[in-house]
């Protein structure tokens, strides 16, 4: 009995230092993680949205629409001085190997003004992950709202067309669905 | 002095955990597909290796052997944890492709092994020199079969964000070679070359 309690002791007291050793580092780390992420964000919605100089989430916005879209993680409005003059969206498809998450900017009549796969990091090394290529992204630049979007083999040869990465099909079409889903967000917001 | 560069020597190339032993090789397998992530990989285990063994060290004359192997794996597993979060605060891009790897330290085989075999038998600087070489040997290991893979599979290779043939090499880039298959080929035809050095030497 005595042994017990004793080696009991023992364990207890170094479950006890090392669950001060991780509490501290938590306490260090986890300020700096959740900076990191909303940095990052507004870092990416600058490049997609040049023009706007502000950006806001806009969680009234996302509960019209997360029960149609539910890929739609978050919905952020851009203004500039004052006047929206844009919305993006955060939006999470499945691909080859588990979800690609992009973030799509649109101006206020509904063009895609940029992309920005925001992880896929569990694509295929080299060849889905190719998604996060700035060739494959800028695909999506200034596709109009009527434009219709598809994903081909080969150069495109109309405006909406997407050349998919060779190899690499499934997470070129997850990141096409994505921001084929945010347009039907931005038409539905709109009432278009 | 001596005896501790032999001690770090050791995990190096006369027992490297991954061409000698052949311990953990589960991340060896998974994220060798770029020198970026076999690098990091390493470090992490570098750091958790080096650390665990130390304070095992350290406190061995406390831990009554019963209770041994719990008080071994509570150290390890706040190791990782510690370099899981401080990875997810500096170096979120490369968290995320290691992703369940480095939790899964824990129970690389490789670090429990030095804790019994060598930590808790051997004071703190010999076991420090040991942890540290065993860390490195990994590495080591990692980042030569991550570049095979990556140079015939991507046809480049990356180091510190930087392509080193900037376009690529004119080769056709082989794409199993950075598929799963890849890792076993690579492995295989590494271990081998190794073993018929080794019997030349003798």
């Amino acid at each position: 009995m005595k042994r017990i309690l004793r080696l009991g002791a023992v364990l207890m007291v170094v479950c006890a230092v090392a669950a001060i050793a991780l509490a501290y580092t938590n306490r260090l780390t986890e300020p700096l993680i959740r900076g990191r992420v909303a940095e990052e964000t507004q870092q990416a919605l600058r490049e997609l949205l040049p023009d706007a100089d502000q950006f806001a989430e806009a969680p009234e916005l996302f509960s019209r629409i997360t029960a149609q879209f539910p890929e739609i993680q978050k919905v952020y409005v851009a203004r500039t001085k004052g006047k929206v003059s844009g919305v993006a969206f955060l939006v999470t498809t499945t691909g080859y190997g588990g979800p690609v998450t992009t973030l799509v900017g649109l101006d206020e009549g509904g063009t895609v003004r940029g992309i920005k796969v925001v992880s896929a990091a569990k694509e295929t090394p080299g060849l889905g992950t190719q998604v996060m290529e700035d060739w494959f992204q800028r695909q999506f630049e200034n596709i109009p709202l009527d434009a219709q979007l598809s994903l081909v083999k080969g150069p495109p040869k109309r405006a909406g067309e997407v050349q998919a990465i060779t190899s690499a099909t499934i997470s070129s079409r997850a990141v096409v669905e994505g921001v084929r889903t945010c347009r039907e967000a931005f038409r539905a917001l709109m009432g278009r | 002095m001596g005896r501790l560069v032999k001690d770090f020597y050791n995990g190096i190339l006369p027992e490297n955990p991954v061409f000698r032993l052949l311990l953990g090789m589960c991340p060896v397998l998974a994220v060798t597909t770029a020198v970026a992530n076999g690098f990091w990989m390493g470090m992490a285990v570098i750091f958790v290796l080096t650390c665990s063994n130390v304070i095992i060290s350290a406190v061995r004359p406390f831990i009554p052997r019963q209770i041994r192997i719990p008080c071994f794996i509570v150290v390890i597993a706040t190791f990782v944890t510690i370099v899981d979060l401080v990875m997810h605060a500096f170096l979120p891009g490369m968290y995320e492709i290691l992703g369940i790897f480095i939790p899964l330290i824990v129970v690389n085989c490789i670090i429990l092994a030095r804790a019994e075999a060598f930590a808790s038998r051997n004071p703190v600087p010999r076991a420090a020199a040991d942890g540290l070489g065993m860390g490195v040997g990994f590495t080591v290991a990692l980042v030569v079969i991550a570049a095979v893979r990556e140079l015939l599979g991507t046809g480049n290779l990356v180091v510190a964000g930087r392509a080193l043939f900037g376009a690529g090499l004119p080769i056709d880039p082989a794409l199993v070679m950075i598929l799963p298959p890849g890792a076993f080929i690579t492995m295989g035809i590494l271990l081998g070359a190794l073993n018929l050095v080794g019997k030349k030497k003798e």
